[in-house]
């Protein structure tokens, strides 16, 4: 088979919509819900003496946004997500919540430090943004069975479609980057002396100097120096192997759930929420297996 | 996890749409490829290097205290109190404005920092008392079994330091 069609097959092939859209669902509920109080409108209220322009922003040549045009476009960013995760008008909303979003995660990244924390999102508000969600179990699905002359923004439905598949890799893509990439960068910064016990019993112990952990058992855990080594091993290896998760299903199950406990072991025993990473677990999720039940059953 | 399928790649999928999708995956995969490969950072791209170095057995934390007019000292939350400033950024941005900008605009940058915890305490975004000063200091401990001496730093130096209407001092 050729690389091409590799590629092709990937990406492309025919899947039926409803993994995709459940995926719209929680992907833009999260994204509503982790930036419901978003303050982004405040950095229009920042001296100038702390704005450092991002190749973007100088590239664009403005200087801080102010203060009105942060706030509408936090409004129209909010508005936006409810649309998209309701499926409202979905094709304009997608664009619209990209194109915001992607502006307001922006701006904090002018003020004296780029942060990865959120990067991943404006790549997954593209996709979406580029893709046909919303043609089914959506408002606009229903409006269109209940007036068929309303407009479906060329996201005309299909029973299978590689429409519905493309995201939801995009999404798989982009959670291996992330893991792929902080594994490199611990073998190139540190070697393997990184996956060693005294290295994971240092970082267990100094984030109760430096933040607040949700739970104590880090304390004891840096005092087991076999379990320090195996979970430091663990976590690069996962780390490492996470694109293998793209190719195989056995392996996925492996994978996957063992880099969320991973996130999950960060946020309990280093007090680190990396929140916008747990934004990406919906495309993980077979919902094509878990919703086959209650198909079954409205059949 | 999702099941394999075995079906071809769609049909009904233009190839001008499939390859302007296959360009968008593209910039993905290789403009982070480019970022590991320089180990740089070129938001949105990143090479992700969280917790990459090695953990040593020492640490130092900053933290910012505000000077009420009797000249005790309180502990204040950069998120809540200078918002929209967070840990993370907060030092950093203090540490670009005394390197790439000068003495005179770090003692500005002093100065705007305590003008907006006045500013955000008269508005109501937190409930902090009327403050005189800031100060930065910076806490050094040696990493201990349990963290049983976290809350006794061996040393602890001021860094800065901005008055209302008096000069803003770096302490070096």
């Amino acid at each position: 088979m050729t690389l091409a069609r590799r590629w092709n097959d990937f990406w492309f092939t025919p899947e039926p919509a409803l993994p995709l859209e459940l995926c719209r669902v929680t992907f833009f509920g999260g994204l509503l819900y982790e930036h419901r109080a978003i303050q982004a409108w405040q950095w229009g209220e920042i001296d100038p003496v702390f704005w450092f322009p991002t190749p973007i922003f100088r590239a664009l040549g403005t200087g801080i946004p102010s203060v009105s045009v942060l706030v509408a476009c936090t409004v129209a960013y909010k508005l936006a997500l409810l649309c998209a995760c309701l499926g409202l008008l979905t094709r304009i909303a997608t664009c619209v919540a990209f194109a915001s979003g992607a502006f307001l995660l922006a701006v904090p990244h002018n003020f004296g430090k780029v942060h990865h924390s959120d990067a991943m999102l404006v790549f997954l508000l593209g996709a979406l943004a580029l893709s046909r969600v919303g043609s089914h179990y959506s408002v606009d699905a229903w409006l269109r069975r209940r007036f068929p002359r309303f407009p479906t923004f060329g996201a005309e439905p299909a029973a299978i479609s590689g429409e519905y598949r493309w995201p939801i890799r995009f999404g798989w893509v982009a959670s291996v980057i992330i893991y792929f990439a902080a594994g490199i960068a611990k073998l190139r910064e540190s070697g393997l002396a990184w996956a060693t016990a005294t290295n994971f019993h240092n970082l267990l112990l100094r984030h109760h100097y430096t933040h607040e952990p949700k739970v104590m058992w880090g304390l004891g855990l840096a005092g087991l120096p076999l379990v320090c080594g195996a979970l430091a091993k663990l976590t690069l290896v996962g780390e490492l192997s996470a694109p293998l998760a793209l190719f195989d299903v056995r392996l996925r199950c492996l994978i996957v759930p063992a880099l969320i406990s991973m996130q999950l072991g960060i946020y309990l025993l280093l007090g680190v929420t990396f929140r916008a990473f747990l934004l990406l677990i919906p495309f993980w999720i077979p919902w094509d297996v878990l919703a086959k039940p209650f198909i079954r059953a409205a059949r | 996890m999702h099941a394999e399928t075995s079906h071809a790649a769609d049909d009904s999928m233009s190839p001008a749409r499939r390859s302007v999708l296959s360009a968008f995956f593209a910039l993905l995969i290789l403009g982070h490829g480019y970022e590991i490969a320089a180990r740089s950072e070129h938001w949105p791209f990143s090479n992700y290097p969280m917790y990459a170095g090695l953990a040593s057995d020492r640490v130092s934390r900053k933290v910012i205290v505000g000077v009420l007019p009797d000249g005790r000292e309180i502990p204040l939350e950069i998120n809540r109190d200078l918002s929209p400033f967070d840990n993370t950024r907060f030092y950093s941005a203090m540490h670009r404005v005394s390197a790439e900008r000068g003495p005179a605009a770090y003692a500005h940058a002093l100065k705007q920092l305590l003008l907006r915890y006045e500013q955000l305490r008269v508005r109501g975004d937190h409930q902090g008392p009327a403050i005189v000063a800031l100060r930065a200091y910076e806490m050094r401990w040696p990493v201990l079994p349990g963290a049983s001496n976290k809350d006794h730093p061996n040393s602890r130096k001021r860094l800065i330091e901005a008055r209302l209407g008096g000069a803003a001092e770096a302490v070096r």
